[in-house]
């Protein structure tokens, strides 16, 4: 449950397969468009020669396969994924990485029990391994009835003009040069400057026993910057980020120079900062951003998998007051283009609007079909994987807190001792208990109701549900900002957000006592 | 299929399409997770791994691309790809790859039965743990899962320097998580641990008993009155906490000035009591192997001696930038990423008290078990997280607390270590024994 730092590795229990599981595969000059690869679609003008031949009347046979030792369900999940990475350090463009990854993970459900298995060889004989393994789990020798496969067009929340695939490496480049250079010239106590670029383009298919099959597109890229200042050897690094869904037309309305900026501006800015307060005080935290204290202590809670292990707090909470009516929490899978956003969730389902917390009271979960289908429920959209590697799990989308008619400038006016968050770092959150905890990467001192100087080395400690009856004032400035969660060793993309918000009391913990 | 020959025509054929310079990295393995929950198979997960990653060089520019498609066809593609992209990059004059030198030791890395055991031998280990927990305390009201996972597999590293070597290794892991619920309050707690061969996996009890009793210890824990006390890190937090010692000797971050050790080597950073190691050959260990992520010999090294900063750690690459040699720390989250600068086993070396020993000299004290957040950040060299765990009175393990955090410079955390545990075990690639700072600040009340 944490928005892990770049530099931290992932699960050294799992050391070796670590090095083994994020890879990928082939290499084509251009996109697949998969549709092309469906029967009834006509190929996209600019699809290759397709390496694979999953039509639906193979996908049907895999998924006889898969409960043909019984079970209640099965699925299958085919991803083809290209991605480009240009990391640009010291001045220079140091690496451009590119790779091509498909496979196809075939899981099946019998009662609470999950079998899955995938494969990145996609010939015929390895595709019914990987079901025939899948179906291991299934003991009943009742073979379930599978419905026929029939196509379901998804409604598109991601609408891309220029795509970035289609955008030559030298375009790319200059976009990182434009911010490697407005970060560098905002301040001499800038020294080092990294800027990353990626981007990837994810094609998938997903069929299911139930009939269901979707196919869908996914581009996604991210272009982030980070800058290092260093004055009287005090370093502080500062970072700025964009990540959305959308294509190269995105840079007419945000300029990588701006991202620049307010990277060398964190860093330079915190130079001066004195050493963090501690204990119990108001907290002020900004807008956008500032919204991963909500993903993580309070949206981890409302997922499925959790309320069923009832191991969250939410669990039973329904129809119940949990937060200060000030507070409503939503999480959309479909507002246009961002991070978060998908049209089909992977496992097939349309995404939605889901409310969490409305006025402060309790309204629902966030479910896949596995989870849902224990609860007797139904899934909300929300089943997302990493990748064909990773059975799919209850996660998040775009989650937010919406926006109230309290001026942030009031909340500073108002009071009298505490801190101002303008950038919250990475942050965990502990579900069963509910207690989280979040660096400050930048923070000011507010005092009788003025913002004053920057402290450093501060986190916030606290316990997600109690912090929720605390908010006390909200803004108007609803703004959001990209993230990649981690939630049982997968990493998905997701975006935060919130208005500005005054938390009455937090612990902050520091260094000067 | 004999993949160093794969290996081989990849080079030949990256320099027929205008390489100057490459590499192979070339994986292949098997991997399985099973996880139980409440009696009922939560995952059960087998696949195989196979992929390439190629660095390509012309001219010094390079270019870095994967594939896991082995046809010829698609590798034929990757290579053109891979040459046409480095084509596009900037000159960089360090770009080097390591020539052959020294000879790769034998190490006992490998478990050649471990593919062979039956997986229902398997299933059942993480089966028993999950039972274990509800039948070690009655409090235990369910378990995040038990797991089983182990992998093995081969890897290839060669070069166009005539660099070339293949090796064989293999991991098994087990842990669970049982939750405790008690009069309203509940508290989950993570017990595992990890091995090369699967004989040494310890025995399903001592996992489920040593979880349970950190859940127990751990449940309905509050918070403490803001104090500076002296603070006993549990092995795993004061692995989290090496860690963050790691980055700030990674030579790339100390040559780009992101650290909080630049220019500090030869210099008195921690207590006498203080050594840290970096060693590819310990025997069994995790972070063991003979050649590192690019293929340079790995060796043992003192990162700080008696508490003097000794060594930053460096790939080719970066050695290279500095005018130095590679100290075998080149390492990759898998084939389809380019090296980096990483551990090989990666220790604070062991003192001479017992865990009790250290716990009975605190008269007032936090014994910390879990940290959450934050963390030491390698850049400024301040150390702050969200921290839980019992309190020490009287040299005896009290009431339990939550929700407080730790904080301190590292230096001054470094520095203050008065006491370092001999509970030693080499179950992952950053290990610390037990230890104790003098003092640091606790926030709560």
């Amino acid at each position: 449950m944490k928005i892990p730092d770049r530099s931290k590795k992932g699960m050294t229990r799992r050391e070796f397969v670590k090095k083994g599981i994020q890879g990928g595969i082939i290499v084509t000059a251009t996109p697949v468009i998969m549709s092309s690869l469906l029967s009834g679609c006509a190929p996209s003008p600019v699809a290759p020669k397709v390496p694979w031949q999953l039509t639906p009347e193979i996908l049907q046979k895999l998924l006889d396969i898969a409960l043909s030792k019984g079970g209640d369900f099965a699925d299958i999940y085919v991803e083809h994924r290209i991605s480009t990475q240009l990391l640009l350090e010291e001045n220079l463009i140091k690496s451009l990485d590119y790779g091509v990854s498909q496979g196809v993970g075939i899981r099946v459900i019998a009662g609470e029990e999950v079998g899955y298995s995938y494969t990145d060889d996609l010939a015929m004989k390895k595709l019914e391994e990987t079901a025939r393994t899948a179906a291991y789990i299934a003991a009943t020798g009742i073979k379930p009835s599978i419905a026929n496969l029939s196509e379901r067009s998804v409604k598109k929340n991601i609408i891309v003009e220029i795509g970035m695939d289609k955008v030559i490496e030298k375009k790319k480049v200059l976009l990182m040069q434009a911010a490697n250079e407005a970060a560098r010239a905002f301040d001499p106590a800038v020294k080092e400057v990294t800027v990353r670029y990626s981007d990837e383009i994810k094609n998938v298919i997903i069929a299911n026993s139930e009939g269901r099959l979707v196919h869908d597109e996914q581009p996604l890229f991210y272009l982030g910057v980070s800058a290092l200042a260093v004055r009287n050897d005090v370093r502080q690094m500062g970072s700025e980020s964009l990540s959305e869904r959308s294509g190269y037309e995105v840079f007419k309305r945000v300029s990588p120079a701006d991202l620049g900026k307010e990277a060398a501006r964190q860093a330079v800015s915190m130079l001066d900062a004195r050493e963090a307060p501690t204990g119990e005080m108001p907290v002020i935290i900004a807008n956008g951003w500032g919204g991963v204290l909500i993903h993580e202590a309070i949206g981890h809670g409302f997922e499925g998998d959790f309320i069923r292990k009832k191991t969250s707090f939410y669990t039973d909470k329904v129809g119940q007051k949990v937060a200060s009516e000030k507070v409503s929490i939503v999480d959309d899978g479909t507002l246009r283009n961002h991070r978060g956003t998908l049209n089909a969730d992977d496992e097939g389902s349309i995404t939605r609007r889901n409310i969490l917390i409305e006025n402060g009271i309790c309204q629902g979960f966030l479910y896949d079909i596995f989870n849902a289908g224990l609860m007797k429920t139904y899934s909300t959209g929300n089943a997302r994987r990493q990748s064909f590697r990773y059975i799919p799990i209850p996660r998040m989308t775009n989650t937010f807190m919406l926006a109230g008619e309290d001026a942030a400038e009031d909340m500073v006016r108002r009071t009298r001792s505490g801190l101002r968050v303008r950038k919250l770092g990475g942050g965990q959150v502990d579900i069963t208990s509910g207690n989280f905890v979040f660096r400050v990467t930048e923070a000011y001192m507010i005092d009788r109701g003025r913002t004053t100087y920057p402290v450093k080395g501060a986190t916030l400690i606290g316990n997600g549900p109690e912090v929720l009856t605390k908010v006390d004032m909200v803004g108007p400035d609803l703004d959001y900002g990209p993230g990649t969660c981690g939630k049982d060793g997968q990493g998905v993309p997701c975006d935060v957000g919130q208005p500005t918000v005054r938390i009455s009391a937090i612990t902050v913990g520091g260094t000067r006592v | 299929m004999d993949y160093k020959k794969l290996a081989s025509k990849l080079l030949d054929n990256a320099k027929k399409a205008g390489a100057t310079q490459a590499e192979v990295y070339l994986q292949s393995g098997e991997e399985l997770e099973i996880e139980i929950n409440k009696k009922k198979m939560q995952k059960l997960n087998r696949a195989a791994i196979k992929g390439v990653g190629l660095r390509i060089y012309v001219n010094q520019k390079m270019s870095f691309v994967y594939s896991s498609d082995f046809t010829e066809k698609e590798l034929d593609k990757l290579v053109e790809k891979g040459v046409a992209l480095a084509n596009e990059g900037m000159v960089d004059k360090f770009n080097i790859l390591p020539l052959p030198s020294g000879t790769p030791s034998k190490l006992d890395i490998f478990d050649s039965e471990l593919a062979n055991i039956d997986l229902q031998k398997k299933i059942d280990y993480a089966r028993e743990l999950d039972r274990l927990v509800f039948e070690i305390d009655p409090r235990v009201a369910n378990t995040r899962a038990s797991s089983y996972y182990d992998g093995y597999g081969e890897l290839i590293i060669a070069n166009t320097n005539g660099l070339m070597h293949s090796l064989e290794a293999s991991y098994c892991s087990v842990g669970t998580s049982p939750v405790i619920e008690d009069k309203g309050l509940k508290q989950v707690a993570y017990y595992g641990t990890a091995a090369r061969y699967y004989n040494d996996i310890p025995p399903a009890k001592e996992i489920a008993e040593e979880a349970v009793r950190r859940a127990s210890l751990l449940i309905g824990g509050e918070k403490v009155r803001t104090q500076k006390v002296p603070i006993v890190f549990d092995f795993r937090v004061g692995a989290s906490l090496l860690g963050g010692i790691l980055s700030a000797v990674n030579g790339e971050r100390v040559f780009r000035g992101e650290s909080f050790l630049v220019d500090k080597l030869e210099e008195g950073i921690a207590s006498e009591l203080v050594t840290i190691i970096d060693d590819g050959l310990v025997p069994k260990g995790m972070g063991s192997y003979p050649v590192d992520d690019e293929g340079v010999v790995t060796s043992t090294k003192k990162v700080v001696d008696k508490g003097v900063l000794k060594l930053y750690l460096y790939d080719s690459y970066t050695a290279n930038k500095v005018g130095t040699k590679s100290t075998g720390n080149a390492s990759r989250g898998s084939y389809s990423s380019r090296p980096s600068i990483g551990p090989t086993n990666f220790y604070l070396e062991k003192g001479d008290k017992s865990p009790e020993e250290i716990i009975r000299e605190v008269s007032s004290g936090f014994y910390v078990f879990n940290t959450m957040g934050g963390g030491v950040n390698p850049v400024t060299g301040m150390y702050s997280a969200g921290a839980a765990g019992v309190w020490i009175r009287n040299g005896q393990l009290a009431e339990p607390v939550a929700k407080v955090t730790i904080a301190a410079s590292l230096f001054d955390m470094l520095k203050g270590i008065d006491a370092v545990g001999n509970d030693l075990r080499f179950n992952s690639r950053v290990v610390s024994p037990i230890y104790r700072v003098r003092e640091m600040t606790v926030s709560g009340r």
